[in-house]
């Protein structure tokens, strides 16, 4: 072999092997770059994913991952905690099976629409007038055979060429609650709005009643005079007769004993007195019974004003007489000096005929005919007035008497109550008026409700 | 000579009622009925009359527009409102020119009495002062109180127990107020003796209203010829009321008692001041002014009562006898002169005067 030939492709090798070398050192570190980068990479995606599912378990909503044949594939914590179920009980069932019976088909059917209807990339959300979700709300069935309202959103998953479907469900329980008692304080509203027109025509009509009680009233004054006047002058007619017949005028008298005869002067007479006394008693009593339609319903400012609890008192039993004359006897036991409290008068009112009628249908509820009792009672102590009201009705059970104020809360039957009465009572004498309500009540025994409302402080000259 | 009383309704049945009702006092009465405002305001200019009694709504010319016509023409005349009901403006524009506010229905007895009553006590007082009270929308009251009172509603929250001390302590503002309290200006009729608990009923809003209405309140011209004499009863007014509630604590009244007791020491002085207010001449006898005024502006019979001279008598009780006492001591110059107290009464009188030194008021 040449020597140089062999020097040179020594040469030639000793080099390719360095840059073999130099290559391979250059690659390997590349490598462990790489190498690196991955596990990085696969560090943060692995963080992403337990990101993403604590994001899924902390959602307050329901997310249910399932199959385009509505099999559950995956669910979040929320779901188990909803449905009352573990992750893997609820896997494989098909969605349909946590709702309730008679929603099954629509679940079933939501399914197949959200897999064929809707728009397949829920991502693209230019230009797309295609529908992304399917809502509807169904009742929910949890394990333990819990119904509850549910609202759902379901929409399409295309992903690594499976489609799925994603179901995102609320609870809505506490929301419907709410709803209810929304719509229910508005119908309160209502309700209380239909009153007060009601009110206005009341005292309307009471105002268009005056004029004709007043001449009713006065022509019956007026045939009381005459019947007096006349009884005088029938008087005199009699002596006249007797004196005519001494007189031997037989024939006269007789024509006029019999003219009397046949009109039963007699029963006349006697009659009218009392016809007139019991007419004028009930026109006086349809004077009084629209003076209190009329003072019940007058409207007041919103202002606080002087207020004679008496007469309020003796005002709405007059108002609501219908309510408890056939059930019980309403007692009077006022005091006499009772110092005047400071409120607004409507809502006084309003306390007082809640407590009326209250009273009145707790002895309703006590079977029997006897008429029971209603016993209203007023009293000055220091700075306060106290009223109370008691009747001997059926009594309030000790687990009720704690919720008696709670809005809603009734015994009574549709149509009877609202549940309102004690609440709107409760409002008026404590938040209003900063009084208080006590009551003692016993099954079987009556209720007594007694209700403190203190006197304005008096400090100004003839100010009590 | 007979009283001649107008009845004014655009209700033919009501003022046949009426006729009828009041058939019984044909004797003492002469009485005319009007079929509406128009009718009414025509025999205005043709007969003098004692007592117009009117509907409020009555369609053409209303019943306040009847009432000013005769406070106008007829300002002697004793006006008096019958109506089941009308809106606040109305009732508004009566205030002034009516003198009392019944409600329909009106009991027989309560519309005869209220006549009779206010006929009854006219005829006590002299021909001029029967003429000049019943001119009064209102009695003077010191600038210095109006003042205090527009300021106090001019408030945000006005305190009602201020507006109810203000009214208290003036003689004019206190009649005024029992007089709108007492009728059924406001719908409701009261029996109310304490003007400041009727300020409490009426409350702010419907003082407000009142204070820009012109029959409500005025200020006195001091330097009118008689205005320091107004201003003496005024002050005798006060000085009557603050003793007599002083007493009354400590006398054996019921609540009620020691109410009547201030006012009817206040209002000794109403007749008094409404004369001097009306350019009248001063009666010797103020008594029987008072108790005409007090039941011209429809103050309770019972307060009228005590308005009397020698109310106390003999068998007045205790309150009456402390009425007389205060008003002997308030209207003694020197209070040293004996009041002269009904027999057997001595001790009583003597208790009050230790009371009296006790509280340490100035006479």
């Amino acid at each position: 072999m040449d020597p140089h030939l062999l020097q040179r492709r020594y040469a030639r090798e000793k080099a390719a092997r360095q840059q073999a070398e130099a290559l391979l050192e250059a690659k390997s570190f590349e490598l462990y770059q790489a190498n690196g980068e991955l596990q990085r990479l696969a560090g943060e995606l692995a963080a992403q994913s337990s990101q993403l599912n604590a994001i899924l378990d902390r959602s307050a909503a329901v997310f249910l991952l399932v199959d385009a044949d509505g099999a559950i594939v995956r669910v979040n914590r929320m779901a188990e905690t909803c449905f009352g179920a573990d992750a893997d009980a609820l896997t494989g069932r098909p969605v349909a099976a946590l709702f309730a019976e008679a929603c099954r088909a629509e679940a079933d059917a939501l399914v197949r629409a959200a897999v064929t209807d809707l728009a397949a990339d829920a991502d693209a959300d230019d230009g797309d007038d295609g529908e992304r979700e399917l809502s509807s709300e169904l009742t929910g069935l949890a394990a333990d055979g819990r119904a509850f309202p549910v609202e759902i959103g379901v929409s399409r998953l295309e992903h690594a060429g499976q489609v799925h479907t994603v179901w995102i469900c609320r609870d809505i329980t506490k929301r419907r609650r709410a709803e209810t008692k929304r719509q229910a304080l508005e119908q309160d509203l209502r309700q209380a709005q239909k009153l007060e027109s009601l009110g206005t025509l009341a005292s309307g009509i009471a105002h268009e009643i005056n004029t004709p009680v007043q001449f009713i009233s006065d022509n019956i004054h007026f045939l009381k005079d005459m019947m007096a006047d006349l009884e005088q002058v029938f008087a005199a007619h009699a002596k006249a007769m007797t004196a005519l017949a001494a007189a031997g005028g037989g024939e006269v008298v007789d024509e006029v004993k019999a003219a009397e005869d046949d009109a039963d002067l007699a029963f006349l007479m006697d009659e009218a007195p009392r016809c007139i006394a019991q007419s004028l008693d009930g026109v006086r009593r349809i004077g009084k019974i629209v003076g209190a339609i009329k003072e019940f319903a007058h409207p007041g400012g919103d202002e606080k004003t002087a207020i004679d609890l008496n007469k309020a008192l003796k005002t709405t039993a007059t108002v609501c007489r219908n309510q408890w004359k056939y059930v019980a006897e309403l007692d009077f036991d006022l005091a006499g000096d009772l110092p005047k409290i400071m409120g607004h008068p409507g809502d006084i009112n309003q306390v007082l005929l809640n407590l009326i009628v209250n009273a009145a249908h707790a002895i309703e509820e006590v079977p029997g005919e006897a008429l029971g009792r209603i016993r209203i009672a007023t009293r000055g102590e220091a700075g306060r007035v106290v009223l109370t009201v008691a009747d001997t009705g059926c009594g309030i059970p000790a687990e009720n008497l704690e919720k008696v104020y709670d809005p809603f809360f009734t015994t009574k039957g549709v149509g009877r109550g609202t549940g309102q009465g004690l609440a709107i009572t409760h409002n008026i004498v404590v938040a209003k008026h900063g009084g208080a309500i006590d009551i003692d009540s016993e099954v079987g025994g009556g209720t007594t409700f007694r209700i403190s409302l203190p006197i304005e402080a008096a400090c100004g000259r003839e100010a009590a | 000579m007979k009283a001649r009383i107008l009845f004014v309704d655009d209700e033919r049945h009501v003022l046949d009622g009426l006729r009828r009702m009041l058939r019984a006092h044909r004797r003492e009465w002469d009485m005319q009925f009007a079929e509406g405002g128009e009718q009414a305001l025509a025999l205005a200019g043709e007969t003098r009359f004692d007592v117009v009694v009117s509907d409020m709504r009555m369609p053409g010319i209303d019943g306040a527009q009847v009432l000013c016509g005769f406070a106008e023409r007829q300002p002697a005349s004793v006006r008096v409102v019958l109506s089941g009901h009308a809106d606040r403006e109305a009732v508004y524009r009566t205030i002034g020119p009516s003198h009392r506010y019944l409600a329909k229905p009106c009991d027989a007895d309560l519309l005869t009495a209220a006549i009779g009553a206010v006929l009854r006590t006219r005829s006590g007082v002299s021909e001029a002062a029967a003429a000049s009270l019943p001119a009064l929308p209102c009695l003077p009251s010191p600038q210095g109180v109006i003042d205090k009172l527009r300021y106090t509603l001019s408030l945000e929250t006005p305190s009602l127990d201020q507006l109810a001390e203000i009214v208290a302590d003036d003689l004019s503002l206190s009649a005024k107020i029992l007089q709108l309290s007492n009728s059924a200006y406001f719908g409701i009729d009261n029996v109310m003796f304490v003007p400041g608990q009727a300020v409490r009923m009426l409350g702010i809003d419907v003082m407000r209203d009142l204070l820009a209405l012109p029959g409500f309140c005025r200020p006195l011209d001091e330097d009118a010829p008689w205005a320091p004499a107004f201003l003496d009863c005024w002050r005798r007014a006060c000085r009557a009321a603050a003793i007599a509630e002083c007493v009354a604590g400590e006398m054996d009244l019921s609540d009620t008692g020691r109410l009547l007791a201030r006012q009817a020491c206040k209002f000794t002085e109403l007749g008094h001041a409404a004369m001097l207010a009306g350019g009248t001449p001063a009666d010797p006898d103020m008594a029987p002014a008072a108790m005409f005024m007090a039941s011209l502006w429809g103050f309770p019979a019972e307060l009228v009562g005590l308005l009397a001279d020698g109310a106390g008598g003999e068998d007045g009780g205790h309150l009456a006898i402390l009425i007389d006492t205060v008003r002997s001591l308030v209207n003694r110059p020197d209070g040293a002169a004996e009041p002269g107290p009904a027999a057997g009464t001595a001790p009583l009188i003597e208790s009050v005067r230790s009371t009296l030194r006790q509280k340490e008021v100035r006479l």
